[in-house]
Protein backbone atom coordinates (compact mmCIF):
# COMPACT_ATOMS: atom_id res chain seq x y z
CA UNK A 1 0.00 0.00 0.00
CA UNK A 2 1.50 3.29 -1.20
CA UNK A 3 2.03 6.01 1.94
CA UNK A 4 -0.31 8.81 -0.08
CA UNK A 5 -3.15 6.23 -0.27
CA UNK A 6 -2.86 5.47 3.82
CA UNK A 7 -2.26 9.63 4.36
CA UNK A 8 -5.64 10.07 2.46
CA UNK A 9 -7.74 7.16 4.06
CA UNK A 10 -6.82 7.50 7.42
CA UNK A 11 -6.14 10.69 8.02
CA UNK A 12 -9.22 11.71 9.64
CA UNK A 13 -9.43 8.48 11.59
CA UNK A 14 -5.81 9.46 13.45
CA UNK A 15 -6.90 12.58 13.78
CA UNK A 16 -10.12 12.18 15.71
CA UNK A 17 -8.64 9.03 17.93
CA UNK A 18 -5.81 12.25 18.74
CA UNK A 19 -8.16 14.07 20.11
CA UNK A 20 -10.20 12.02 21.88
CA UNK A 21 -6.93 11.48 23.85
CA UNK A 22 -5.82 14.98 24.15
CA UNK A 23 -9.03 16.85 23.44
CA UNK A 24 -6.67 19.51 22.50
CA UNK A 25 -6.46 20.71 18.48
CA UNK A 26 -2.48 21.67 18.30
CA UNK A 27 -1.96 18.50 20.29
CA UNK A 28 -3.69 15.79 17.99
CA UNK A 29 -2.16 17.78 15.00
CA UNK A 30 1.16 16.74 16.58
CA UNK A 31 0.09 13.27 17.51
CA UNK A 32 -1.18 12.59 13.97
CA UNK A 33 2.32 14.39 12.32
CA UNK A 34 4.25 11.83 14.96
CA UNK A 35 1.49 8.76 13.65
CA UNK A 36 2.32 9.24 9.93
CA UNK A 37 5.84 10.23 10.06
CA UNK A 38 6.31 7.00 12.14
CA UNK A 39 3.99 4.77 10.00
CA UNK A 40 6.17 5.97 6.75
CA UNK A 41 9.72 4.64 8.55
CA UNK A 42 7.84 1.28 9.19
CA UNK A 43 5.91 0.71 6.13
CA UNK A 44 8.13 -1.55 4.40
CA UNK A 45 8.29 -3.91 7.72
CA UNK A 46 4.64 -3.71 7.84
CA UNK A 47 3.61 -7.70 7.73
CA UNK A 48 0.11 -8.12 6.09
CA UNK A 49 -0.66 -10.45 9.37
CA UNK A 50 -3.29 -7.53 10.90
CA UNK A 51 -5.21 -5.42 8.89
CA UNK A 52 -4.23 -1.96 8.01
CA UNK A 53 -6.20 -0.02 10.25
CA UNK A 54 -5.69 -1.71 13.48
CA UNK A 55 -1.78 -1.27 12.95
CA UNK A 56 -2.19 2.30 12.88
CA UNK A 57 -5.10 2.53 15.62
CA UNK A 58 -1.76 0.60 17.32
CA UNK A 59 0.16 3.07 16.41
CA UNK A 60 -1.85 6.28 17.00
CA UNK A 61 -2.62 5.09 20.74
CA UNK A 62 0.85 4.60 21.85
CA UNK A 63 1.82 7.85 20.16
CA UNK A 64 -1.13 9.35 22.14
CA UNK A 65 -0.35 8.12 25.14
CA UNK A 66 3.43 8.88 25.26
CA UNK A 67 2.68 12.58 24.16
CA UNK A 68 0.39 12.49 27.17
CA UNK A 69 3.62 11.22 29.45
CA UNK A 70 5.80 13.88 27.79
CA UNK A 71 3.48 16.51 28.46
CA UNK A 72 2.85 15.11 31.97
CA UNK A 73 7.09 15.48 32.40
CA UNK A 74 7.26 18.78 30.94
CA UNK A 75 4.23 20.30 33.03
CA UNK A 76 6.20 19.06 36.20
CA UNK A 77 9.18 20.59 35.24
CA UNK A 78 7.17 23.70 34.12
CA UNK A 79 5.90 23.61 37.87
CA UNK A 80 9.66 23.41 39.70
CA UNK A 81 10.98 26.02 37.04
CA UNK A 82 7.80 28.12 38.05
CA UNK A 83 8.72 27.63 41.67
CA UNK A 84 12.05 29.20 41.16
CA UNK A 85 11.42 32.13 38.72
CA UNK A 86 8.29 32.98 40.96
CA UNK A 87 6.30 33.01 37.07
CA UNK A 88 2.79 31.38 37.08
CA UNK A 89 2.51 27.71 35.04
CA UNK A 90 0.93 27.68 31.91
CA UNK A 91 -1.84 25.12 31.57
CA UNK A 92 -0.68 23.00 29.12
CA UNK A 93 -3.81 20.50 29.16
CA UNK A 94 -6.04 23.50 27.79
CA UNK A 95 -9.39 21.89 26.53
CA UNK A 96 -10.38 22.36 23.04
CA UNK A 97 -11.93 19.99 21.28
CA UNK A 98 -13.58 20.97 17.56
CA UNK A 99 -15.62 18.23 17.69
CA UNK A 100 -18.37 19.31 20.77
CA UNK A 101 -20.85 21.50 20.23
CA UNK A 102 -20.95 24.67 22.35
CA UNK A 103 -24.26 24.31 24.78
CA UNK A 104 -22.30 20.50 25.48
CA UNK A 105 -19.14 21.79 25.74
CA UNK A 106 -19.12 21.67 29.65
CA UNK A 107 -20.70 18.47 30.31
CA UNK A 108 -18.17 16.86 27.95
CA UNK A 109 -15.39 18.78 29.29
CA UNK A 110 -16.57 17.41 32.88
CA UNK A 111 -16.20 13.13 31.20
CA UNK A 112 -13.26 13.65 29.80
CA UNK A 113 -11.61 15.26 32.94
CA UNK A 114 -13.40 12.46 34.32
CA UNK A 115 -11.96 9.74 31.73
CA UNK A 116 -8.84 11.54 32.05
CA UNK A 117 -8.80 10.11 35.51
CA UNK A 118 -8.76 5.86 34.01
CA UNK A 119 -5.21 4.14 33.20
CA UNK A 120 -3.89 3.93 30.08
CA UNK A 121 -5.64 0.84 29.38
CA UNK A 122 -9.10 1.47 30.65
CA UNK A 123 -8.93 4.64 29.34
CA UNK A 124 -8.27 3.57 25.91
CA UNK A 125 -11.11 1.05 26.01
CA UNK A 126 -13.62 3.46 26.60
CA UNK A 127 -12.07 5.52 23.81
CA UNK A 128 -12.51 2.64 21.46
CA UNK A 129 -15.51 1.13 22.33
CA UNK A 130 -18.11 4.29 23.26
CA UNK A 131 -16.60 6.37 21.29
CA UNK A 132 -15.13 5.10 18.13
CA UNK A 133 -17.08 2.44 18.66
CA UNK A 134 -15.65 -0.52 17.87
CA UNK A 135 -16.97 -3.85 18.54
CA UNK A 136 -15.49 -5.80 21.31
CA UNK A 137 -13.56 -8.07 18.79
CA UNK A 138 -11.89 -5.11 17.11
CA UNK A 139 -11.17 -3.56 20.47
CA UNK A 140 -9.46 -7.03 21.77
CA UNK A 141 -7.89 -7.10 18.10
CA UNK A 142 -6.14 -3.56 18.57
CA UNK A 143 -5.00 -3.73 22.17
CA UNK A 144 -3.64 -7.64 21.94
CA UNK A 145 -5.88 -8.80 24.54
CA UNK A 146 -8.39 -11.42 24.67
CA UNK A 147 -12.72 -10.11 24.60
CA UNK A 148 -13.03 -11.54 28.36
CA UNK A 149 -10.54 -9.55 28.93
CA UNK A 150 -11.63 -6.45 26.79
CA UNK A 151 -15.13 -7.12 28.43
CA UNK A 152 -13.89 -6.82 32.27
CA UNK A 153 -11.37 -3.95 31.82
CA UNK A 154 -14.42 -2.05 29.83
CA UNK A 155 -16.49 -2.80 32.96
CA UNK A 156 -13.96 -1.71 35.37
CA UNK A 157 -13.74 1.52 33.40
CA UNK A 158 -17.01 2.54 33.72
CA UNK A 159 -17.33 1.77 37.40
CA UNK A 160 -14.03 4.45 37.78
CA UNK A 161 -15.35 6.63 35.55
CA UNK A 162 -18.66 6.76 37.43
CA UNK A 163 -16.66 7.30 40.78
CA UNK A 164 -14.69 10.34 38.96
CA UNK A 165 -17.76 11.73 38.05
CA UNK A 166 -19.61 11.61 40.96
CA UNK A 167 -16.51 12.66 42.76
CA UNK A 168 -16.44 15.70 40.46
CA UNK A 169 -19.85 16.48 40.58
CA UNK A 170 -19.25 16.97 44.26
CA UNK A 171 -16.94 19.59 44.00
CA UNK B 1 -22.90 -8.27 41.03
CA UNK B 2 -25.37 -8.23 38.14
CA UNK B 3 -27.27 -5.45 39.80
CA UNK B 4 -24.20 -3.48 40.62
CA UNK B 5 -22.96 -3.80 36.68
CA UNK B 6 -26.81 -3.00 35.47
CA UNK B 7 -26.74 0.51 37.19
CA UNK B 8 -23.38 1.16 36.19
CA UNK B 9 -24.51 0.71 32.56
CA UNK B 10 -27.84 2.97 33.14
CA UNK B 11 -25.42 6.13 34.86
CA UNK B 12 -23.31 5.81 31.93
CA UNK B 13 -25.40 5.29 29.19
CA UNK B 14 -26.20 9.17 28.89
CA UNK B 15 -22.70 9.91 29.30
CA UNK B 16 -21.50 7.52 26.49
CA UNK B 17 -24.33 8.91 24.27
CA UNK B 18 -23.01 12.39 24.68
CA UNK B 19 -19.09 10.92 23.72
CA UNK B 20 -20.81 8.99 20.79
CA UNK B 21 -22.75 12.02 19.48
CA UNK B 22 -19.48 14.23 19.29
CA UNK B 23 -18.98 14.86 15.57
CA UNK B 24 -16.19 13.66 13.47
CA UNK B 25 -13.29 16.43 12.97
CA UNK B 26 -11.69 16.68 9.18
CA UNK B 27 -7.98 16.87 9.64
CA UNK B 28 -7.32 19.84 7.74
CA UNK B 29 -5.49 20.58 4.45
CA UNK B 30 -2.63 22.82 5.97
CA UNK B 31 -1.68 19.15 8.47
CA UNK B 32 -1.59 16.99 5.73
CA UNK B 33 0.40 19.54 3.89
CA UNK B 34 2.83 19.68 7.23
CA UNK B 35 3.32 16.05 7.06
CA UNK B 36 4.18 15.70 3.57
CA UNK B 37 6.66 18.44 4.26
CA UNK B 38 8.30 16.10 7.43
CA UNK B 39 8.10 13.17 5.52
CA UNK B 40 10.57 14.59 2.59
CA UNK B 41 12.95 16.03 4.84
CA UNK B 42 13.24 12.99 6.68
CA UNK B 43 13.49 11.00 3.39
CA UNK B 44 16.14 13.60 2.54
CA UNK B 45 18.08 12.94 6.20
CA UNK B 46 17.80 9.23 5.79
CA UNK B 47 19.50 9.43 1.87
CA UNK B 48 22.35 11.91 3.06
CA UNK B 49 22.91 10.50 6.89
CA UNK B 50 24.38 6.99 5.24
CA UNK B 51 26.45 9.05 2.98
CA UNK B 52 27.76 11.17 5.44
CA UNK B 53 28.62 8.22 7.28
CA UNK B 54 30.61 6.40 4.57
CA UNK B 55 32.34 9.35 4.07
CA UNK B 56 33.12 9.74 7.78
CA UNK B 57 34.61 6.07 8.00
CA UNK B 58 36.80 5.90 4.70
CA UNK B 59 38.29 9.28 5.80
CA UNK B 60 39.01 7.49 9.60
CA UNK B 61 40.46 4.07 7.61
CA UNK B 62 42.25 6.62 5.31
CA UNK B 63 43.86 8.64 8.18
CA UNK B 64 44.55 5.47 10.37
CA UNK B 65 46.56 3.77 7.41
CA UNK B 66 48.20 7.14 6.87
CA UNK B 67 49.59 7.22 10.49
CA UNK B 68 50.79 3.42 10.33
CA UNK B 69 52.58 3.77 7.30
CA UNK B 70 54.54 7.05 9.08
CA UNK B 71 55.07 4.74 11.88
CA UNK B 72 56.38 1.89 9.41
CA UNK B 73 58.01 3.67 7.72
CA UNK B 74 60.50 5.58 10.35
CA UNK B 75 60.62 2.33 12.39
CA UNK B 76 62.15 0.91 9.08
CA UNK B 77 64.14 4.11 8.14
CA UNK B 78 65.59 4.08 12.21
CA UNK B 79 66.66 0.41 11.77
CA UNK B 80 68.32 0.92 8.40
CA UNK B 81 69.93 4.02 9.35
CA UNK B 82 71.08 1.50 12.45
CA UNK B 83 72.31 -1.07 9.98
CA UNK B 84 74.44 1.51 8.15
CA UNK B 85 76.03 2.96 11.34
CA UNK B 86 77.15 -0.30 12.53
CA UNK B 87 78.28 -1.20 9.37
CA UNK B 88 80.22 1.38 9.32
CA UNK B 89 81.60 0.72 12.80
CA UNK B 90 82.36 -2.63 11.81
CA UNK B 91 84.39 -1.65 8.71
CA UNK B 92 85.88 1.22 10.74
CA UNK B 93 87.09 -2.02 13.26
CA UNK B 94 88.48 -3.74 10.11
CA UNK B 95 90.59 -1.01 8.98
CA UNK B 96 91.68 -0.27 12.41
CA UNK B 97 92.66 -3.76 12.79
CA UNK B 98 94.44 -4.19 9.28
Amino acid sequence: MQFETILYTYKNMVYNLALQYVQNIEDAEEITQDVFVAIHHSLNSFKQNAEVSTWIYRIAINKSLDYLKRKKRKKRFGFIVSIFENQETMDVHSFNHPGIELEQKQTIQLIFSALNQLNDQQKTAIILSKIENKSQKEVAEIMKLTPKAVESLIMRAKNNLLKNLKNKEGL
Amino acid sequence: MKIASSNIENNMEHTFDLLNNMKEVDASEILIHRIQQKIEIDKKNSISTPWLFSIAVTVFILLCFNVFTVAKNTKINDVLSLAKNMNLLINDNIYNEQ
